[in-house]
């Protein structure tokens, strides 16, 4: 057992914790409040390689672990959720998916530039009957010969009018149930695309949530990922891996709710001492940093299962589900210590109380996650 | 034991850095001064120099290199060593200057180098002296395994004390420029104070919302003979020039009296003001750090107690 | 062209600094290191003029004397943008024992600019590069804003002494930076940290000339009372009691 991070993970954390102090930090209430998308920080991320972090070089990727990836989302999202999950989306959904499973030419043609974060890509999974029950598809490709021809409406989906490369996952054929689902690459200006208004959302409002309208969309056949019928098994392999990122984010965001808490703790006065000296608040910091510490641990010990290829789905449901009920709680908290302060945005705490609530809902909801380990846990996969 | 104290002069003026020096060597046991002012003076600085002066002080009045050439300097002052002999300590005032000449002196005396020393020696032999570490977080004593010192004096050690014991008279020698260099423009951009030199500094910070608000702000540091400067956001932005920035990336400041106007108190804004005399702060926010650095303090709106304080130093002088 | 950059290893500048129970030593448990602030901009700088003048510049070279414990910020250094780094094994003690290791090593391994920081963030001692200059017989530049290149010629910025100048000037240069010179420090790419793992590091034996100076003792900042409040409705009085009481204006 070695607790011991790298000297290259440490400076990935820096480098990360540095923009995002110096660089996130001053616009990020403008950006939440007036929903605004923040493409120059996309940008400047990418320059830096954070949007295709752990992709390996040979595609123009950072070829970071992912141990320093989830230091990396957790520094981001101490400061701002909205670009967090951007990062996230690209990284460990898109691109780990096309690395993972697409054919040589689709990395070649499609992952470089998502890689390169030049371009940006979404995940089009959820819809508008089907969220956490993924496999009831509605939305459609037909075979047709050389082509599919897609139809159907996809919901919240980030990224969704920013990106030029699509994940999308259809059924083809609606008998074999989850079996018959594809998973397509589209691009975002092919006709018969449409993208809804931006979601005016509780938290996180800056990043682009969309519903995507596709109408007879022609979707070459060279564009499926993996084997007819392997949709539906691409999406829940690829939303493990991504719910290591997300459950880092929840890290991320109640570790800052934890540090701006603790700094106002130390500040602020009532009763003739700084009410950090009240025990009640002190307590309240302890637990908090406890909650944080174990999240973290959670969150770190998923990823090195992924980066020692062993198996690690239920090891990143537990991550998620922990850290995102922790960030709930822990921002609460911290919204708690801040009094009357916290419940203005100036404080930032209250945003991040509202960044926290989307934790426990996307890729895969709290709920889902029980229903992930406890199966897991009846079929004697882990140990009690 | 003989002691070398050196200047420039600036706008025909000697900096008040220089007195320091002329005392602090002065108050030293068995010291002999000797001092060196390279540059023009104007008239009633001369008389300035009988009044703080000590020992012999030479002047050396010539007009001075446009631009900083450091060959130049050390010339001046090894050909002042070789026709009065080498000192066996060096004190120099605060200046911009004497930071750069002091390391360099130094190795031509093969002296040991102390830079902002902040007290009289602690001991003479071997030579231990007090100066700040860490940017003004801690204090560290050190001692010399030299015989010869060079010490470059933090602005503010001590107040000039009038001797009126000087002997002042010309010197001349034979100037050696540095070659190959080329001035391609010069500017003065900084008000007829240095920063680094001004006896009262009014400073703004983030909080004063905007360059269109640093009208009371100037009108008070006018009142009372003082400089502006301010925080580096403040010149980052863009909202001041950027030689006004104080602090640990900026100018190291010293002056008897540092007003600073809506500025939280950041670690790094305080390790270039520690050195100051009298810290006031005004800020809206009772908890803002800069208020634990401060020797006195108004909780308040900057933009209502500036302009009270303007009437009231104007009322005063 | 050949450019290099002397880095100084020091705490974070959000440190606390204490002593050690000896009280002669400052406690270094759990510091982080970082490259020194102006070190860090001189570098970033060093990196932009090689981006600017495709094909001028042959490599930047970081050196440091330092500890081992150093080579993190060195590798920080490579992975920010610099080619190779240099360590010369010596925890030195004051500026001269630093200036006379780096002046031995450009003795050896000459290089046309060379930028030193115009203090470092730990002892302050605001020396280094000025000894340099004078040990290794090469001109010094100090005060040094902004430095460009216009064919073969190097155009500094420099302000100094309330002067602001703009000089033209031929290498080799110690050019001692301060504020302007970059305006903020380069972060690490991930291509940059990739990249950083095959770049070379090599660690030089010390000349070992022997400090001048040496700190036998810390003393903490004696404390200071609280500050005086006078109320916002009354705020006049603050004049009159700078005047009156405080007698500084
Ligand atoms: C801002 C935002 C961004 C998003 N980005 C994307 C994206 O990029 N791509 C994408 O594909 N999707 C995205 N989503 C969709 C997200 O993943 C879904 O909202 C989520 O999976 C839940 O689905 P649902 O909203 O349909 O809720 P439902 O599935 O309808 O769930 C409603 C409630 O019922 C509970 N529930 C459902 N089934 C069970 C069960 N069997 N047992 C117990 N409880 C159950 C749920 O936990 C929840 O509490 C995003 C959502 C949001 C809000
Ligand atoms: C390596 C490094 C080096 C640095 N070097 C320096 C340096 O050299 N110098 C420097 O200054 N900073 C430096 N900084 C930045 C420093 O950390 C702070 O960010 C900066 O000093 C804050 O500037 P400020 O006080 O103007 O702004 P803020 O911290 O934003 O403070 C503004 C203050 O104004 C008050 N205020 C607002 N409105 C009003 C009003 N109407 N009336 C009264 N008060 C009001 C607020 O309460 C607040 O306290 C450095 C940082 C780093 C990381």
């Amino acid at each position: 057992m070695d607790f011991q991070f790298t000297e290259e993970q440490l400076m990935i954390k820096q480098a990360a914790r540095d923009y995002a102090q110096r660089e996130l930090w001053s616009d990020v209430i403008e950006r939440d409040e007036k929903a605004i998308y923040p493409e120059k920080h996309v940008k400047a991320l990418a320059e830096l390689g954070f949007m295709g972090m752990m992709v390996s070089p040979e595609y123009d990727g950072g070829g970071m672990d992912t141990i320093s990836y989830v230091l990396a989302m957790e520094e981001i999202s101490k400061v701002d959720s909205s670009v967090s999950v951007i990062m996230s989306v690209n990284n460990s959904l898109v691109c780990w998916g096309l690395e993972a499973f697409g054919t040589e030419e689709q990395k070649q043609k499609y992952l470089r530039p998502l890689a390169r974060g030049e371009k940006i890509g979404a995940f089009l999974l959820s819809e508008p009957e089907a969220g956490s029950d993924a496999t009831s598809q509605h939305t459609t490709a037909v075979d047709m010969g050389d082509y599919y021809l897609l139809n159907g409406t996809k919901n919240w989906i980030t990224n969704g009018n920013t990106a030029s490369t699509y994940l999308v996952i259809a059924q083809t054929y609606p008998e074999k149930g989850h079996k018959g689902i594809n998973a397509l690459i589209v691009e975002r200006h092919w006709e018969g695309i449409s993208v809804g208004p931006h979601e005016n959302k509780m938290g996180m409002r800056s990043s682009d949530t969309h519903s995507v309208m596709f109408t007879d969309v022609k979707v070459p056949k060279e564009n499926r990922i993996g084997e007819e019928g392997f949709g539906f098994k691409f999406a829940m392999q690829t939303l493990d891996g991504g719910r290591i990122g997300i459950a880092a984010q929840a890290v991320g965001i109640a570790a800052g709710a934890l540090e701006l808490a603790l700094k106002y703790a130390k500040e602020r006065k009532a009763f003739g001492t700084e009410i950090i000296n009240h025990q009640a608040i002190a307590f309240k910091l302890a637990d908090m940093a406890v909650k944080v510490e174990n999240a973290r641990n959670l969150v770190l010990k998923a990823a090195w299962l992924k980066d020692q290829h062993k198996p690690y789905g239920v090891a990143s449901a537990m991550a998620k589900l922990y850290a995102a009920d922790i960030a709930m709680q822990v921002t609460t908290e911290a919204v708690q210590i801040h009094g009357g302060y916290g419940y203005v945005k100036e404080y930032h705490v209250e945003r991040l109380m509202r960044e926290a609530k989307l934790t426990q809902i996307y890729e895969g909801t709290s709920e889902v996650q029980h229903i992930v380990i406890s199966r897991a846990l009846a079929k004697g996969e882990l140990l009690p | 034991m003989k002691t070398f104290v050196f200047t420039t002069t600036r706008d025909n003026k000697v900096p008040r850095s220089f007195f320091e020096a002329l005392t602090y060597g002065g108050s030293l046991e068995g010291s002999e001064i000797i001092a060196l002012v390279a540059g023009p003076l104007s008239q009633d600085q001369e008389t300035e120099m009988q009044k703080f002066g000590r020992g012999q002080i030479f002047h050396f009045n010539q007009a001075l290199p446009q631009w900083y050439d450091t060959f130049y300097y050390l010339h001046l002052i090894q050909s002042f060593f070789d026709e009065k002999g080498e000192p066996d300590l060096v004190v120099l005032g605060a200046s911009e200057i004497n930071q750069v000449l002091g390391p360099q002196i130094a190795l031509k005396l093969s002296a040991g180098y102390v830079a902002r020393v902040i007290s009289l020696p602690i001991q003479q032999a071997p030579w231990r002296v007090k100066r700040y570490a860490y940017s003004g977080k801690i204090i560290s004593h050190v001692e010399l395994k030299t015989e010869k010192a060079v010490f470059l004096l933090s602005a503010n050690v001590l107040s000039p004390i009038e001797l009126g014991a000087g002997n002042f008279e010309l010197w001349n020698a034979l100037p050696a420029k540095g070659e190959g260099v080329e001035v391609l423009e010069i500017k003065r951009p900084e008000s007829k104070q240095l920063l680094t030199e001004a006896r009262i500094i009014v400073s703004g910070g983030r909080g004063m919302r905007g360059p269109e608000y640093w009208k009371p702000l100037e009108e008070l540091a006018e009142a009372l003979g003082g400089a502006t400067a301010c925080s580096r956001p403040v010149s980052d932005e863009g909202w001041r020039p950027h030689h006004e920035h104080v602090g640990q990336t900026g100018k190291i400041v010293a002056p008897d009296l540092y007003i600073a106007c809506g500025i939280s108190g950041a670690i790094q804004h305080l390790a270039g003001i520690s050195g100051s005399r009298v810290i006031v702060a005004i800020n809206k926010d009772p908890e803002a750090p800069i208020f634990q650095a401060a020797h006195y303090g108004i909780v308040g709106d900057v933009h209502k107690v500036l302009p009270v304080l303007v009437e009231a130093a104007r009322r005063l002088k | 062209m050949k450019i290099a950059v002397c880095i100084s290893n020091v705490p974070d500048t959000t440190t606390r600094i204490k002593t050690d129970a000896s009280g002669q030593k400052i406690d270094l448990s759990g510091v982080q290191w970082i490259l020194n602030p102006w070190d860090e901009l001189a570098l970033t700088r060093a990196i932009e003029l090689k981006e600017q003048n495709v094909g001028m510049i042959d490599e930047i070279v970081v050196v440091m004397v330092a500890p081992s414990y150093g080579e993190a910020t060195l590798r920080k250094a490579l992975a920010v943008g610099a080619d190779r780094a240099i360590r010369i094994d010596n925890d030195p003690a004051d500026s001269y024992e630093a200036a006379f290791e780096l002046a031995s090593y450009f003795a050896d391994q000459p290089a046309d600019l060379i930028f030193t920081g115009i203090e470092s963030a730990d002892f302050n001692g605001s020396a280094t590069g000025a000894m340099l200059s004078l040990l290794a017989g090469i001109r010094f530049m100090p005060g040094v804003s902004g430095v460009f290149l216009e064919g073969g010629q190097t155009i500094v910025h420099q302000e100094i002494n309330g002067m602001s100048l703009r000089l033209k000037v031929s290498p080799p240069l110690i050019l001692n930076v301060q504020k302007g010179i970059a305006i903020v420090p380069r972060i690490p790419a991930m291509r940059g940290i990739m990249a950083a793992r095959t770049k070379p590091l090599t660690v030089l034996s010390p000349k070992k000339a022997g400090a001048c100076a040496q700190v036998i003792a810390y003393e903490s900042l004696p404390p200071k009372a609280a500050a005086k409040m006078i109320e916002e409705d009354n705020a006049a009085m603050l004049i009159e009691v700078l005047h009156n009481e405080a007698k500084v204006i």
